[in-house]
């Protein structure tokens, strides 16, 4: 017992110094004014229509995002998954590798394949056809979110999938189950905690992003990090751009807690 | 007589280059207890999972009453499946599991609730429907998992060493227990299984495997008493394994002794193999019966002792409850019934008769050849080979009837004994042919062999 | 055992730490500049090094306010910024700046007695300009045909989705605020409100919010219209022919980035060296060369005017247009009033 305490240490001081404190101090700007006096307002000025409207938009876009990456991401998972060992391993560093390029050196990328004259424009044009507004809009924010994110949605419903037992489905169709119900009835249910997982990781980033929808949507459309991002950097409201964190953190929270919920139940219901 | 269910033809399996399984033929009647015995890697599992569904046959065909299984995918097969790691869903209960297969018929609540309240009974888990699947212990689990496959209500359950994690005792208890469910329920069941032991008290068929061909198949009495070779008899219960040589008929000699023994010599050679049990030893005092041993080992193994003692190089094995001390010397003692000979060659040998010329007469039938009559017909024998009996299954008006005993299968033909007046004939057949059967022999005059 | 691997890792730390410290050698001084990123020839640095016999750390940033917030926490210590005239005034007032002893500065005679005593920083107490302009429309000639002398061309339907506004609250603020023909330095909460009012009706029309990106667009001729400083228009006209540039009548932002000394400077006669190098007539050249915006010295016209890249209006800010333009003054505790409108109209819909 005592070992394992110990080896614990350097973590319980790392996490101190850079999760608890900043949280802490994070907290301590969002009750203070910029005057030093403590405060609510800068709660209270968040639950304005603008701003609600932001946290909407903001976690509206996140669900599209995640909900598009599991109907994306579970059918290549469970594809991979049956595929032979070596084609397996190929597919999995395919998806992963983009994830090591500089990820705003991809976004920009796309600016390059959306734009009015970027790639597809000039595939349009070469065809004789009209050029298409792809970019500067929600749709391409949206794309780009998918895109970045998808591979957090594969690889954790896969890992799940590959350790499925492979005797439940075969007991499943020997009891007289066809490919379809096997999977509804098996397959999908035990590999819930790799969606909910799946979820999580994409949801997270998708809602607190600001330089997908800074640059692939012309910034005309503000979401929850845009609006940190400008308290900090532009209009230089910290107290405020620290309540709106804090905020953010417990979305994030509440939509984790709902998510684990899910991952308990279904274990009974069944 | 009850009707074939399952028949193999053929059944050819291939994995990789791999041949698992080379040319299977056998034959599965209802309600029998069938075992596939053998070492892992024999084929046995391969075989169960292409009656299952689960892998398909790289040539050949299984029918099901006549039809072709191996045209169904697994989830339309009347066949269930135990497996060998039980595969209960994690994510049901016992009540949820047994249930599975009845949803998925989309039958009635109450009907399901019966159902699965039945054979929670049969198993002897009354009372666990609430429980998950991982508070169970594995004999319990195992029971679980025999409930759902019987709960769907399938002709065939088939059982994949559905035992084997299980420790002694309660692996000694189930057997008991499957054998009872087999029985109530009424259904075929083919178990796979490498415990000898366990095949030898479960089941009313075996099917001895090596290395994907069938080596015998027979009762569990026929086989652990007359195995057709050394494999089965080495792999069947403990044995003695003596090379020996045989002169004339009911006597044997190894060990430059001669014995008396049951069997009769064949002409093509005198080499043969005989095997005695352990358990049909006896240690006597030394120099009063034919072999002294001089006793190497003594091992209490609660039911009896096993003893080993050597005499001139080869090492005894003898089971008995009389204690005996190493380094001592004991005589070994044994009947003509307790040696076993194991045929190396076939050639049937049948007391005959002359009545006339180029007419010969055993088993109570007559027969034309081509021998003439002559005076020292005393020990007339006629020899045939079995390859050339005419077999038939029309029995009507047959000259000679026989019923068929023991069955063993190599390459592409069935090998196997009939029995009639007593006597022990040997025949072969690429038909299959079933312990029971009864079939009417003919053979022609240039295939009858004579020895007088 | 476990004590000497200890030892071992501290002096390794040590060394690694001791090493990082900069390659310069001791004897020598070293200058550190931080300016905006794009705005200078670096090679101007190197010949600096060599002729004053020193080590130049170059470091670069984005925005004015970002430069502050470093200047302000002391977290470096630069020797020479590039503030905006605007900021500049602000760190007058929070005393953030060194004054300058002009007699270190004998080049500050080359530069256009038209930028000398902003209201900003009177009598260039502090600042020294180094490159101005203005706040004007970059237009398509092809697709515009008409006149571009209003910043209301800007909100004209026919250009829907065509127009490209700037990333940038006192800009795009400033010519709401022009348009509506009140000041770019207001006061008066009502005007922001109704400036605030003009960009909310007009985003629906515009392409979005750019910032350095308006150039490549306005190159590749994906937008008509677009809001630039007057040095990127003569960068984008230099590489598109089609392309004009227009100060609209209602007068527009004209700004001037000077070179300052933090009162963080550790090395302040050597920055003066610096601004003052910076000032003369061959380093300046190769200055405006390199980044293409108006050059604050006023002995480069006849040869600038020789160059096709140079020799336009938005390079040579013409008497008139300056006369309707204005600084940005520091709105000092009206900033909140700015920040607010400009955050609803990037978070309206």
């Amino acid at each position: 017992m005592k070992k394992t305490k110990v080896l614990g240490l350097p973590y319980g001081v790392w996490m101190l110094i850079f999760i608890v404190f900043p949280i802490f101090l994070m907290f301590l700007y969002a009750v203070r004014t910029s005057s030093g006096g403590f405060t609510l307002d800068n709660f209270r000025n968040f639950f304005s229509p603008m701003y609600m409207q932001i946290l909407w938009d903001s976690v509206y876009m996140a669900g599209i995002s995640t909900v598009i990456c599991l109907l994306l991401g579970y059918p290549v998972a469970m594809i991979i998954s049956k595929m032979p060992e070596k084609s397996r391993n190929l597919f999995l560093v395919l998806i992963i590798m983009p994830t090591w390029m500089n990820f705003l050196l991809r976004t920009y990328s796309w600016m390059n394949i959306l734009g009015k004259n970027g790639l597809i424009n000039k595939l349009l044009t070469l065809l004789g056809m009209n050029t298409m507004d792809l970019l500067y809009n929600n749709g391409a924010v949206l794309l780009g979110m998918v895109y970045n994110f998808l591979p957090f949605m594969i690889y954790p419903i896969y890992s799940v999938i590959i350790k499925i037992n492979p005797s439940y489905l075969e007991a499943a169709k020997d009891l007289g189950a066809n490919s379809v119900k096997a999977f509804m009835k098996v397959t999908l249910p035990l590999s819930v905690p790799g969606i909910i997982t799946g979820i999580t990781m994409v949801f997270m980033p998708a809602v607190s992003t600001f330089v997908i929808s800074d640059l692939l949507g012309g910034g005309t459309q503000m979401y929850i990090g845009n609006l940190i991002s400008h308290q900090f950097l532009q209009k230089g409201d910290w107290n405020f751009g620290s309540a709106v964190s804090f905020i953010m953190m417990i979305v994030i929270l509440i939509v984790m807690m709902i998510t684990n919920k899910f991952s308990k139940t279904d274990k009974e219901s069944v | 007589m009850n009707d074939i269910i399952i028949e193999a033809r053929d059944l050819c399996k291939e994995f990789d280059d791999e041949v698992v399984v080379n040319y299977i033929n056998f034959i599965i009647t209802e309600g029998e207890f069938v075992t596939l015995l053998g070492p892992s890697g024999c084929g046995k599992t391969t075989i169960l999972r292409m009656i299952a569904g689960f892998e398909d046959p790289t040539y050949g065909d299984i029918f099901f009453y006549g039809k072709k299984l191996t045209e169904l995918p697994a989830y339309e097969r009347p066949v269930n499946t135990v497996f060998q790691n039980y595969a209960l869903f994690p994510h049901m209960n016992v009540y949820e599991n047994i249930a599975f297969p009845l949803r998925i018929k989309k039958m009635d609540e109450k009907t399901i609730d019966e159902k699965v309240k039945y054979y929670l009974n049969v198993v002897n888990l009354k009372g666990y429907e609430k429980r998950n699947v991982d508070q169970l212990s594995g004999g319990q689990q195992q029971r679980v998992a025999i409930a759902r496959a019987l709960a769907n209500e399938p002709k065939i359950l088939l059982l994949d060493e559905p035992l084997s994690a299980l420790d002694l005792k309660l692996r000694k208890d189930m057997q008991k227990e499957l054998k009872r469910i087999q029985q109530a329920v009424g259904i075929t069941f083919i178990y796979v299984t490498h415990d000898q032991e366990e095949a030898l008290s479960l089941s009313d068929k075996i099917i001895v495997m090596r290395k994907g061909e069938i080596q015998q198949v027979g009762s569990p009495t026929d086989i652990y008493n007359e195995p057709i070779n050394t494999y089965v008899a080495d792999f069947i219960g403990e044995s003695n394994i003596i090379d020996a040589v045989m002169k004339e008929n009911y006597k044997v000699e190894f060990m430059g002794k001669s014995f008396e023994c049951v069997d009769e010599r064949f002409p093509e050679s005198d080499k043969v193999k005989i095997v005695i049990r352990p358990e049909d030893i006896d240690p006597v005092e030394k120099g009063t019966s034919k072999i002294d041993a001089l006793v190497t080992s003594v091992t209490f193994k609660g039911v009896h002792y096993e003893i080993l003692a050597e005499h001139e190089g080869f090492t005894f094995m003898i089971h008995t409850t009389e204690k005996r001390e190493e380094g001592e010397t004991i005589g070994l003692s044994f009947g003509p019934d307790d040696i076993h000979v194991m045929r190396a060659e076939q050639r049937n040998i049948l007391d005959a008769t002359m009545p006339e010329n180029n007419v010969i007469e055993f088993l109570g039938a007559k027969f034309s050849c081509l021998h003439e009559k002559s005076e020292n017909d005393e020990n007339l024998k006629a020899v045939i080979k079995p390859a050339d009996w005419i077999i038939s299954k029309d029995t009507r008006n047959a000259k000679l009837t026989a019923k068929v005993t023991i069955v063993s299968y190599h390459s592409e033909r069935y090998e196997f004994l009939a029995e009639t007046n007593g006597v022990k004939i040997m025949l072969q057949s690429p038909d299959p042919v079933k312990i029971g059967d009864v079939i009417a022999l003919d053979v022609d005059e240039d295939d009858i062999d004579i020895m007088r | 055992m476990k004590k000497i691997s200890l030892l071992l890792a501290v002096v390794l730390l040590l060394s690694t730490m001791l090493f990082g410290c900069g390659d310069n050698s001791s004897d020598k001084p070293t200058l550190y500049v931080y300016n905006v990123g794009t705005y200078i020839d670096k090679s101007v640095n190197d010949m600096f090094e060599e002729e004053f016999d020193c080590n130049v750390v170059y470091e670069t940033y984005d925005s004015n306010e970002s430069m502050y917030l470093k200047v302000v926490n002391a977290t470096s210590d630069y020797d020479v910024i590039f503030p905006s005239d605007y900021m500049l005034e602000k760190m007058i007032k929070e005393e953030l700046v060194l004054p300058l002893n002009h007699e270190n500065i004998p080049n500050m005679a080359n530069i256009r007695e038209e930028l000398l005593g902003g209201s900003f920083d009177e009598n260039n107490t502090y600042g020294v300009p180094y490159f101005y302009g203005t706040v004007g429309i970059l237009y398509n000639t092809q697709t515009v045909k008409e006149p571009v002398d209003s910043w209301g061309i800007l909100w004209d339907e026919k250009y829907a989705d065509d127009i490209l506004m700037y990333d940038s609250q006192r800009d795009s603020l400033g010519i709401a605020l022009k348009y509506l023909g009140y000041s770019m330095n207001t006061r008066n909460k009502d005007e922001v409100l109704k400036a605030q009012a003009a960009l909310i009706q007009q985003k629906p029309m515009i392409v979005g919010y750019f910032t350095d990106s308006v150039m490549d667009m306005m190159i590749g001729e994906e937008a008509s219209l677009a809001v630039v400083y007057s040095g990127d228009a003569v960068y984008c006209m230099s590489e598109n022919e089609n392309l004009a540039y227009a100060v609209p009548k209602e007068g527009s932002n004209v700004w001037i980035d000077c070179m300052a000394i933090p009162k963080t400077s550790k090395q302040k006669e050597l920055a003066e060296a610096y601004i003052n190098f910076m000032c003369r007539d061959d380093i300046a050249m190769l200055n405006t060369q390199e980044v293409m915006y108006s050059s604050a010295n006023k002995n480069l016209e006849a040869d600038l005017r020789e160059e096709d890249w140079s020799d336009n209006d938005a390079y040579f800010v013409p008497q008139e247009v300056l006369d309707r333009c204005e600084f940005f003054n520091d709105l000092g505790d009206f900033l909140p009033v700015f920040a607010e409108a400009w955050e609803t109209v990037k978070a309206s819909k």
